[in-house]
């Protein structure tokens, strides 16, 4: 219910601004735009030359000039790249005013048969409305300019702006995958410009939206029902990044920014000194049967360094673009962008266990960990295109992407059971880590588009990409210390020992992948004249290939002497080799999978107003493995094969002009992760281990989607929309009791049944003058039942377990999520601001095997401001500040708390709900210049 | 492979001439055929005959008495198969150790007897040349891995010396390189009875069942456990008895159970008349327990045992089955200080230290002997070790000095005025006896009932499988 009131006033103010405005006496107002495309001007300078008053249309293209005495007057209308204008008007005695929309022409710079295709501008707002308008099936989109404006710095910022989409967070607090109507990130897919790329992910298939910087985007494109000819593996929806396009006229944009997190204001940045790290492991340097020496492992890069200033971030970004030749046929865009930045995160956390006798959740420890990560995301991206003729073109895009992260982790575990005898005392582990991640993206993609006559069409796509992720050297170490009472009271604590026993110690790990895809891409078009009407057929079909390689070698340096005390310099201490790395981990393994896609589809009308689109998908999936584990492993090698036949029918009633109703349903699967499916192990001493699932199935859904369109202004649009999704094996990884592996409790992909999933979704945009309004809400229902264990003490008083079935959401799924944004222009002074809400309801996080016990994360709300002032024409000053509120990260049991609440209040206040952790990343604030040239 | 890879290298070679550029490689586009597999058949097990000298792969059959065979590698017992060993045999590892990167275990998913006798006993330890004391911590040999399905694991005097060495590749139960348990059961079903052997240079938990049925009776631990590791550290789904052993110099418990590791049946193991010496040194972190520990939902009665010179107390952590535990009757001894509290060794048992909950019920624990007396053994210096001993174990990993580690010539029967005679219960409880089958691959003798005298030697010596049966400890290596 909180939502819906915090939502009110926001309605009240909506419905307003929808209603008709007052015209008022002595005024002179009115709408201007482009005389052929219809998109509303902004910034035209509108003047009443006579009175020597003026005024400059709004963020909708609207403009007046008020108190105007009556007489006849001269309104003059001039624009850059335009023709100006001259009207007359006359403002009559007592009232009235004057209603004028204008249109205004293109200048004619050059004359004759130059013309060689108009293109249209894709990404400004007006056009993004057109998009979703004119679209066959149900899309979002979200123009570069609405992102310039919005305090977004990554392409995931930007994503959690459109309706029904909520993001999971990474450890630094950045968005980082997009849950889409209440879809995990795995039932969503990404493309760039069209085309799939692989993921540097070395668990995952989908890409994390946070390597992309925002400034590359021309526009996002967000579709949530897909049409035959998009690839079939997307339950929740679609991201389509779009980069940007060669312009008809030169442009060079420049961004310089900087800024910082508050976090360092309170506490040190931590960093660690990388010179030492080597990338590639000591086996992996000199071959499987090398074994390591205490040399090959250099402490230096394992010691923590606490910088004393706070870390300033840099922000560049440089784009330009201009058409070469004649008749402009080459176009070229270049875009560089690079930021550096560095954040945080404080933690709070608890491990628990489930009791046995009132199945309620135990705290067995608490722990605190505090991150400093520095990022550097670069990206280089280059477009030509070049224009044979009419009807042929091709275009070669190519692009680089690099996000390296380098952390420092220390983390404090205070055991609450085990070896404790009061508050106060017990035994407490000091875990002090250094990590890089490095991910790359290179992807090549050479398109052709050609014409035959009238009627015909085709185009193609050839792919290479790369991606690449390394995880070198990962440093951790474990001390141990205990606190003990005193006999008059006082506390004491033993000096921090190393631990050189299993699961602890002090490990070294490299890991990483790199994946290669090789992808072509090929469609047909026919468009015949057929009873009187412009016919769509369309077939064409695609081709995958993908090869990826795993590493993961692991080592555990023991202390030698044995005993030995840390005082907070790991060069103090000396080491010996203990575990000689893990070239037999079935991680390490060799991955093939081929996709293959065709389809065949038409778009007719079947009468004036009703738009048909309706064909046939079939996929097929091969994928196989081989890995480097011993034969005793089941799963090390293994295939999986299947086939998928889509149907796909997408209903689109045109009420007017600027209404629609659309139906679709459509059916789309989901594939296991190339991860998943390896049969891994991970143990823990007394955590729950964790395990690959080779026999894992793709899930399958029928998707089924209705909306309602509303385009009251050029740039303002209403929708509400509902779905219903029918989702067979969906995948959650959850903690389950593994038959197959010694009837064990494992956390593990799983498939589970069949899960339903509803909802209805509202999305609103309105300009008014200088201020706009967006906000969209969703509510989404979904349902699975799985199989919960139930822990109680039977009548004989042993304690035992019965297994349950447990209803509950999908994991990740909010029932209500809700974005609002207020915006703010003023052309006159130059002026651009941008308030940005995002609420996300409460959703499952970690699924238990015990039936409530399930992690819930609390429902949030964040809030972004950017402010852009221009300086002079063409420099724009900007800032933007990130998580205004501070929003914790939040995860709950909600169960009975008493005995923690009692024995613990300092670490449980709540007695109805087990808080399992907290994390706070502060706020981030950027500032900077823009400037451009056009 | 199939019609349909070559139908959609057929398209994909289609749709790429159709590009006006080409891509310039000559790369094979197809999915790669996985390697065929290498492995012979994994159901196929070689019979052990006459000529049989070397173990490796998978086998069944008889090793012979009186023989010597050489263990190349990993020895695999299948479903349905069986390994006996004769009394007199005599299994030695060829493996490199810690300094040569392996060791070699015996998986077992069928049943594995070791039948030796007190006259002839069996032996699984290592080649002469390896055999010395100062490869105590080489771990040559990895260990038993009973699988899901293993039915028997049965070990009669049988001598077992370097187990603990590391696992090479993963598996469901061991990460690569890890120290591997002696002894490890994962099935509710196993049954694994150790009787009258010994346990010596073990590297990590000596006996490690997390599922099954055990009944470990009247054998003797010296020197367990590198740097951690327990005479016996059961989880879940593991029932029965620990009964009349003789630990000294484990590196962290003696016995040790919880009920973790998620199996469905709540561990409830009954520890009873053991003698436990110089316990949990060898553990570099504190507050690790150094005798006896019960935790995490397990439960059963802890009676009549003996704690000498220990680290540590019985511990009891919070999350155990309360209402299922009962404690009687430890004679706790301790001599002389150490680190942990900087003062005597025997303020670290219960209750100065809190090794016990508060909350544990009071009626739980019964007639604890707390007055620190000297046990009073036939053969042993209870005041004869000092700091500077203890410390060289916990701070060195070492297992010298060798009388707080080993027996030796050290005699822990008990002398007549011993405090320890007639000081235990025998009636308290009926022990919990998963297994009562009696023959010459089951139990040799009925599990025994508790003894009045505490500890593993009770004075009336041995009768129907009551009290420890090794008297002379003339093995060592040099």
């Amino acid at each position: 219910m909180e939502i819906m009131n915090s939502f009110k006033p926001c309605i009240t103010l909506i419905f307003c601004l929808l209603s008709p405005v007052l015209l008022l006496a002595s005024d002179i107002r009115g709408m201007i735009s482009d005389k052929n495309s219809g998109e509303p001007l902004i910034g035209v300078v509108v003047q009443v030359e006579a009175l020597e008053k003026s005024a400059i249309s709004g963020l909708d293209g609207s403009y007046v000039i008020r108190d105007i005495a009556p007489g006849d007057y001269q309104l003059r209308v001039s624009y850059l790249g335009y023709q100006t204008k001259t009207i007359n008007f006359a403002m009559a005695q007592g009232g009235g005013g004057v209603n004028r929309d204008i249109g205004l022409e293109v200048e004619d710079k050059v004359l004759g048969e130059i013309v060689v295709t108009s293109r249209a501008i894709l990404n400004t707002e007006y056009s993004a409305r057109a998009s979703e308008r004119i679209a066959p099936n149900v899309i979002n989109v979200v123009s570069s300019q609405n992102i310039e404006l919005s305090p977004d710095v990554t392409v995931a910022n930007v994503i959690q702006r459109v309706s029904g989409i909520s993001l999971e967070r990474n450890h630094t607090g950045d968005g980082q995958f997009a849950i889409m109507r209440g879809m995990d990130k795995r039932y969503n897919y990404s493309l760039v410009n069209g085309v799939k790329i692989p993921s540097p992910d070395n668990n995952n298939r989908y890409l994390p939206l946070d390597i992309f910087p925002a400034d590359l985007l021309d526009r996002l494109e967000v579709t949530k029902s897909l049409t035959p000819d998009m690839e079939a593996d997307a339950i929740g929806g679609v991201v389509d990044m779009k980069l940007r396009d060669a312009p008809e006229d030169p442009m060079l944009n420049i961004n310089v920014g900087t800024g910082f997190n508050t976090m360092f204001f309170d506490r040190d940045f931590v960093s660690f000194d990388r010179s030492n790290v080597d990338r590639k492991s000591p086996k992996m340097r000199n071959g499987e049967d090398y074994r390591a020496t205490v040399e090959d492992f250099p402490l230096e890069s394992v010691q923590h360094e606490r910088e004393s200033s706070i870390p300033f971030y840099q922000v560049y970004g440089l784009s330009a673009g201009q058409r070469f030749g004649q008749r402009q046929r080459l176009g070229v865009v270049a875009a560089f962008s690079h930021q550096n930045t560095a954040r945080g995160s404080e933690s709070d956390f608890f491990h628990f266990s489930t009791d046995r006798e009132t199945n309620l959740p135990v705290l067995d420890n608490a722990l605190t960990a505090t991150r400093s990560t520095s990022q550097t995301r670069t990206g280089v991206h280059l477009k030509a295109d070049y224009r044979l003729n009419t009807d042929n073109t091709l275009s070669f895009y190519t692009s680089y992407m690099n996000l390296q992260e380098r952390e420092t982790r220390t983390m404090v575990d205070t055991a609450l059971q085990l070896a404790r005898s009061g508050p106060g005392t017990g035994r407490i582990e000091q875990w002090v880590r250094t990590r890089q991640r490095i991910s790359n993206i290179f992807t090549n993609n050479l398109q052709g588009e050609h014409k035959f006559g009238r009627n015909f069409g085709l185009d193609w796509s050839a792919v290479y990409s790369e991606a690449t992720y390394d995880d070198p050297d990962m440093a951790e170490f474990m001390t141990i210390s205990e606190r003990r009472k005193n006999e008059d009271g006082s506390f004491r604590q033993t000096d921090w020992v190393y631990d050189n026993t299993n699961h602890r110690g002090f490990f070294r790990r490299w890991l990483g992948n790199s994946d290669r895809d090789i992808a072509g891409y090929l469609n047909l078009e026919y468009r015949p004249e057929l009873f009187g009407q412009e016919v769509l057929f369309k077939v064409g079909g695609m081709y995958r290939n993908k090869e990826r390689e795993n590493y993961f070698d692991r080592y555990r340096l023991g202390t030698s002497p044995t005993f030995q005390v840390y005082e907070g310099n790991v060069l103090d201490n000396t080491f010996n080799v203990v575990i000689n790395g893990s070239p037999n981990n079935v991680l390490n393994y060799e991955l093939t999978e081929d996709v293959l896609g065709v389809y065949a589809m038409g778009r007719f009308r079947l009468f004036e107003r009703l738009q048909v689109l309706t064909g046939l998908r079939y996929e097929n999936t091969e994928m196989s493995w081989v890995s480097n584990a011993p034969p005793s492993v089941e799963g090390r090698i293994g295939s999986i094969e299947y086939d998928e036949l889509l149907p796909h029918l997408h209903l689109k009633f045109e009420l007017n002009e600027r209404q629609n109703i659309r139906a679709s349903y459509f059916e789309s699967m989901s594939r296991q992760g190339y991860f998943e499916v390896i049969p891994y192990n991970f143990y823990e001493e007394d955590q729950f281990r964790e395990a690959g699932n080779p026999n894992l199935r793709h899930a399958y859904a029928r998707n089924v989607d209705l909306r309602y369109e509303f385009f009251p202004g050029r740039l303002d649009q209403f929708m509400v929309g509902a779905f219903w999704k029918e989702i067979q094996n969906p995948i959650e990884t959850a903690v389950v009791r593994r038959e197959d592996l010694s009837n064990r409790l494992f956390l593990t992909p799983q498939n589970f049944g069949t899960a339903s999933n509803l909802g209805f979704e509202v999305d609103l945009v309105k300009y008014f003058n200088r201020f706009g309004v967006r906000g969209n809400y969703t509510f989404t229902n979904s349902e699975i039942t799985s199989s919960k264990i139930v822990q109680f003490r039977d009548e004989e008083g042993s304690l035992a377990s019965r297994i349950e079935d447990q209803t509950r959401p999908l994991q990740g799924q909010s029932r209500h999520l809700g974005n609002l944004s207020l915006l703010y222009k003023n052309q006159r002074t130059g002026t651009d601001a941008q308030l940005a809400m995002v609420y996300t309801g409460r959703r499952i996080a970690y699924i238990s095997a015990f039936k409530d016990n399930d992690q819930w994360q609390r429902a949030f709300t964040q809030l972004d401001f950017s402010l852009d002032q221009r300086i002079i024409p063409g420099l724009v000053a900007y800032i933007k500040v990130n998580n205004i509120l501070n929003t914790p990260f939040e995860l709950e049991i909600p169960a009975s708390n008493e005995k923690a609440a009692a024995a613990e209040p300092h670490l449980q206040p709540d007695e109805h709900r087990v808080l399992s952790r907290s994390d706070l990343f502060h706020r981030t604030v950027l500032v900077g210049v823009r400037y451009s040239i056009f | 492979m199939t019609l349909l890879t070559t139908f959609k290298r057929i398209t994909f070679l289609l749709a790429m001439s159709m590009l006006i550029v080409a891509c310039g490689s000559d790369d094979d586009m197809g999915p790669g055929d996985p390697d065929p597999d290498p492995d012979p058949d994994p159901n196929e097990s070689v019979e052990i005959t006459d000529e049989t000298t070397e173990l490796q792969g998978n086998m069944h059959g008889t090793l012979r008495s009186g023989r010597t065979y050489q263990l190349v590698g990993d020895l695999t017992v299948l479903p349905d198969r069986e390994i006996v060993m004769e009394e007199g045999v005599r299994i030695e590892s060829t493996a490199g150790g810690e300094d040569g990167g392996e060791a070699f275990s015996f998986i077992i998913r069928g049943s594995f007897y070791s039948l030796g006798t007190e006259d002839n006993p069996n032996w699984i330890t290592t080649v002469p040349e390896n055999r010395t004391h100062e490869n105590w911590n080489q771990g040559y040999i990895g260990g038993f891995i009973g699988l899901v399905g293993a039915q028997d694991i049965v070990i009669k005097w049988t001598h077992m010396e370097y187990f603990g060495g590391r696992m090479r590749g993963t598996s469901s139960v061991y990460d690569e390189g890890e120290t591997i348990y002696g002894f490890y059961t994962e099935d509710e079903s196993t049954r694994l009875i150790i009787e009258d052997s010994w346990f010596r240079y073990f590297l990590d938990d000596a006996i490690r069942p997390e599922g099954g049925k055990i009944a470990i009776l009247r054998n003797t631990f010296e020197g367990i456990g590198g740097v951690e590791g327990e005479a016996l550290n059961a989880k879940s789904g593991t029932v029965g008895v620990f009964a009349y052993n003789m630990m000294i110099g484990i590196a962290t418990n003696g016995p040790k159970t919880g009920s973790g590791g998620g199996l469905p049946t709540q561990s409830i193991i009954d520890v009873y008349n053991n003698t436990i010496v110089g316990g949990g040194f060898r553990r570099v972190a504190p507050g690790r327990g150094g005798s006896m520990n019960v935790e995490n939902g397990a439960g059963g009665y802890w009676y009549n045992n003996a704690v000498i010179n220990c680290r540590y107390g019985m511990r009891v952590v919070n999350d155990t089955d309360y209402s299922r535990t009962f404690i009687g009757h430890t004679h706790y001894y301790g001599h002389g200080i150490f680190d942990d509290n900087e003062g005597p060794l025997s303020d670290n048992f219960y209750p100065e230290n809190g090794t016990i909950g508060d909350d544990f019920p009071n009626d739980h624990i019964v007639n604890d002997n707390l007055n620190n007396e000297d046990p009073l053994f036939v053969n042993y210096q209870a005041d004869g070790f000092d700091q500077e001993d203890y410390r060289n174990v916990h701070v060195n990993s070492s297992v010298e000095p060798f009388n707080l580690n080993f027996i030796g010539d050290q005699d822990f029967r008990l002398q007549a005025g011993s405090p320890l005679v007639g000081a235990g219960d025998a009636e308290a409880f009926m022990p919990n006896a998963t297994i009562t089958e009696i023959g010459p691959r089951a139990l040799s003798f009925p599990v025994p009932p508790p003894s009045v005298d505490i500890g593993a030697f009770p004075t009336s010596g041995f009768a129907d499988g009551i009290g420890n049966r090794h008297l002379v400890h003339d093995y060592y290596p040099n």
